[in-house]
């Protein structure tokens, strides 16, 4: 079969969207068929029954369910995802997200590529030099912090800068408005970053061990292959070896693993950031759990799942592009 | 034949005996704790190993054929397997009522233990006795024809177990792992009976200023001057519960669905390797809280929903080792004389996956702690269970991070790690012994 990209992307959009229209009747079913009456979750049993009503109008629960399947189909697709009730009444939901939805993408998209950039070379190293000491005692260090969930390390360092640097900013993503307003523009940036550095360091030391262990474990397998013994015996500098002939082997796993944890930084993100009450999207699922916004939680829960989706389509394309054996 | 009846009938004796003063002494300890109602329990428990007993009789008559061991054992399982059920779904419907009247974590640990054990090893010791009873002069002859007796079978069993236990205490890693494991879930199960104080009796006045580990509190209070140590004792046998139920329950769902989507092929297979696909493409912490938040925040409502979120990884890996398995020579042969699927997959596929579901079921039931924590830590576990994410959640709640009132947060966060880390070393030391392969890495 021709190997052609074009074929190859258009295949994996359909399928892309596919999984799209498979995710909105899923979160369609999960929050408008199984409890029955969700407005009955949201509010208060004693509430006015004329509020209710209106309340019912305009989340659109009192058409009939095939109606509202529809409506939310079309509603995903032009971008609209209703209204909120509790954390801004009555605000559509989509002016709402966009500035929670980029700082999450900043959070994990940046904390992706620094974790695996450390892991990436750590791994390496640790392959590398099998069996020495550097190896052995990364592989315990590997394990230990595999070992911890990714709200310790907030935790560990919240009170260790609480005690070191008393004035290092614990909470929010950018002072609060009036001092943040009064700054000039170098000074709202490096707010803005110093808000953003103890999330984003937990969130990478809580991902790096794993992808260093991914990396390690891929490079093992491919450096006991023969050809690398070939090229050993036809006497390539070791650096060459790495670079020219295990790496490249050993990048598919470890591409196909960083597809499938996103999804795992995407779940450490949302803790951390109701640690640091970071205002991302994570701390915005919080407030709409604590509200019982349900139509919040809903929209949240959407765009974070369509990242995942969309993490892995980036995947599967860098997958074709690295192997030639992919053909479907 | 009359005098083996009778041996036998004072072997059923003795362990009715026995079994009344192990329900005797359960009894007692629940009434020390002021629980009246596990009386009930233990007779409804009572009342199973009877069912158990009668079914496993009416079993054995009705099969007039001759019997081989394999057959009773077999029809020991089934009986077994279909008590086991009876008594999961009695202690369930237990857990449920409890519920919604006063929530109690130790009378439904007691309840939990009273029912599954005792019903379990009343069926079992009644189960052997009847079939020594009824089928030992069977057995006997056949026996002689086929040249292994059942205890020389039990005893090749063993001697497999103590030959992979030689392997697994090579490493040392794993050993002290599950040394450590084993302490932890000592800890964990006497916790409440040594506890300084009942966590859930709230103090009658507090300071609102935590102590730090002093002679009368040996590791500090919290805020409500609660002893922190007890709650430790007490917050461990929750996430034990939790990760061994949830990871149980993921491990069954993947390995059934990975077995049925590597072995049918076809319309099977799409359908479930989709499903599969979907839901890996779901982060699983907001799925978690998207479903806790629906359902609402109970414990038997946590356990389900790490259960149902974590079976994908398992399917994949079931799956792909039964294909491997699936086109290899033996499976073509026991096909060709006429084996039925069922049987294929029973004798052929399933012993050759095992290993494979062991270990993942032990990376299971440490990613359902890690859940399990992410989720008490977010504040969506049940909150009248104690347990080490329950006292972090708490602790995060009254800034004890910002305060640096580390004698809160170290022993609940060091439990956490703890548990996760020996399971993970557990499950990659036996991932060493099933697969010798693996080991030249």
């Amino acid at each position: 079969m021709a190997r052609s990209m074009r074929g190859y992307i258009i295949r994996r959009i359909i399928y892309l969207l596919l999984t799209l229209l498979l995710i909105v009747s899923f979160n369609f079913f999960l929050f408008h068929v199984m409890p029955g009456d969700p407005t009955r979750l949201i509010f208060p049993k004693g509430a006015d029954p004329e509020t209710l009503a209106t309340w019912k109008h305009i989340l659109g629960y009192d058409k009939p369910l095939w109606e509202q399947y529809v409506s939310s189909i079309i509603h995903t697709f032009t971008l609209d995802f209703g209204t909120s009730v509790r954390i801004a009444p009555s605000a559509a939901i989509s002016d709402l997200l966009p500035p929670y939805l980029m700082r999450t993408a900043f959070m994990v998209g940046f904390g992706t590529v620094i974790a695996v950039a450390i892991g990436q070379r750590w791994g390496r190293e640790a392959a590398w030099r099998k069996g020495s000491l550097f190896d052995r005692a990364s592989s315990a260090l590997c394990i230990v912090f595999y070992s911890i969930p990714a709200f310790l390390y907030a935790i560990l360092f919240i009170m260790i800068f609480a005690f070191f640097f008393p004035h290092w900013p614990l909470s929010g993503s950018t002072s609060p408005g009036s001092e943040f307003g009064s700054m000039d523009i170098f000074g709202k940036i490096i707010d803005i970053l110093q808000h953003a550095f103890m999330p984003m360091a937990a969130i990478v030391v809580a991902s790096i061990a794993g992808f260093s262990l991914v990396v390690r474990s891929s490079l093992l397998d491919v450096l006991t292959e023969d050809y690398i013994l070939t090229a050993e015996a036809k006497g390539l500098e070791p650096e060459d070896i790495l670079r020219k002939h295990a790496m490249p082997n050993a990048m598919l796993p470890i591409v196909a693993n960083i597809a499938v944890n996103v999804g795992w930084i995407m779940s450490g993100e949302v803790i951390i950031e109701y640690i640091f009450s970071y205002r991302g999207l994570g701390y915005l699922s919080y407030q709409a759990v604590i509200t019982f916004d349900f139509p919040v939680l809903e929209s949240a829960f959407f765009i974070m799942t369509v990242s995942v989706l969309i993490a892995n389509f980036i995947a599967d394309i860098l997958n074709f592009y690295l192997d030639p054996r992919v053909k479907i | 034949m009359a005098e083996s009846a009778k041996v036998n009938a004072v072997k059923i004796l003795k362990y009715t005996i026995a079994i009344g003063i192990f329900l005797i002494l359960v009894e007692l300890l629940a009434r020390h704790r002021g629980l009246t109602t596990a009386g009930i329990e233990t007779i409804v428990a009572m009342q199973i190993g009877l069912a158990g007993t009668i079914l496993s009789i009416v079993y054995l008559i009705m099969k007039k054929e001759p019997m081989t061991q394999r057959k009773l054992a077999l029809g020991m399982l089934w009986v077994n397997l279909i008590v086991t059920f009876v008594c999961l779904a009695i202690y369930i419907a237990l857990m449920i009522l409890n519920m919604t009247t006063s929530f109690d974590l130790v009378s439904l640990i007691v309840q939990c233990v009273a029912v599954t054990i005792i019903g379990y090893a009343f069926s079992i010791l009644s189960m052997i006795s009847i079939i020594e009873l009824i089928g030992k002069s069977r057995i006997t002859k056949l026996e002689t024809a086929i040249g292994k007796s059942r205890s020389e079978n039990i005893r090749i069993r063993w001697s497999h177990l103590g030959h992979f236990w030689k392997e697994y205490s090579k490493s040392r890693v794993g050993t002290i792992a599950l040394a450590i494991l084993v302490i932890i879930s000592v800890i964990a199960i006497i916790g409440p009976f040594i506890a300084p104080q009942d966590p859930h009796v709230p103090q009658p006045f507090y300071s609102l200023t935590p102590q730090p580990p002093n002679e009368k509190y040996l590791m500090g209070t919290d805020f409500e001057d609660k002893d922190v140590l007890s709650q430790f004792l007490y917050g461990g046998m929750p996430e034990l519960i939790v990760s061994f139920v949830a990871g149980t329950m993921s491990t069954v769902i993947g390995a059934l669905t990975g077995l049925m989507a590597g072995y049918y092929g076809r319309k099977s297979e799409e359908v479930i390797m989709r499903t599969t696909d979907f839901f890996l493409v779901l982060p699983w912490f907001p799925f978690m809280i998207v479903l806790i938040s629906l359902l609402g925040r109970s414990f038997l409502i946590v356990i389900i929903v790490i259960g149902i979120v974590s079976w994908p990884s398992m399917t994949r890996l079931v799956r792909a080792q039964v294909l491997s398995v699936k086109e290899k020579m033996y499976i073509e042969r026991a096909r060709a004389f006429g084996a039925s699927d069922l049987y294929i997959i029973r004798r052929h596929i399933f012993p050759n996956v095992f290993p494979l579901v062991v270990v993942n079921s032990i990376f299971m039931i440490s990613g359902a702690i890690f859940s399990a924590a992410f989720l008490d830590y977010f504040g969506l576990g049940d909150p009248n269970v104690i347990s080490w994410g329950w006292m972090l959640e708490r602790a995060q709640e009254h800034s004890a991070m910002v305060n640096s009132y580390w004698w809160w947060i170290t022993p609940p966060a060091a439990g956490i790690v703890l548990l996760i880390m020996c399971f993970y070393l557990i499950g990659d030391t036996i991932d060493g012994v099933l697969n010798p392969r693996l080991k030249r890495r």
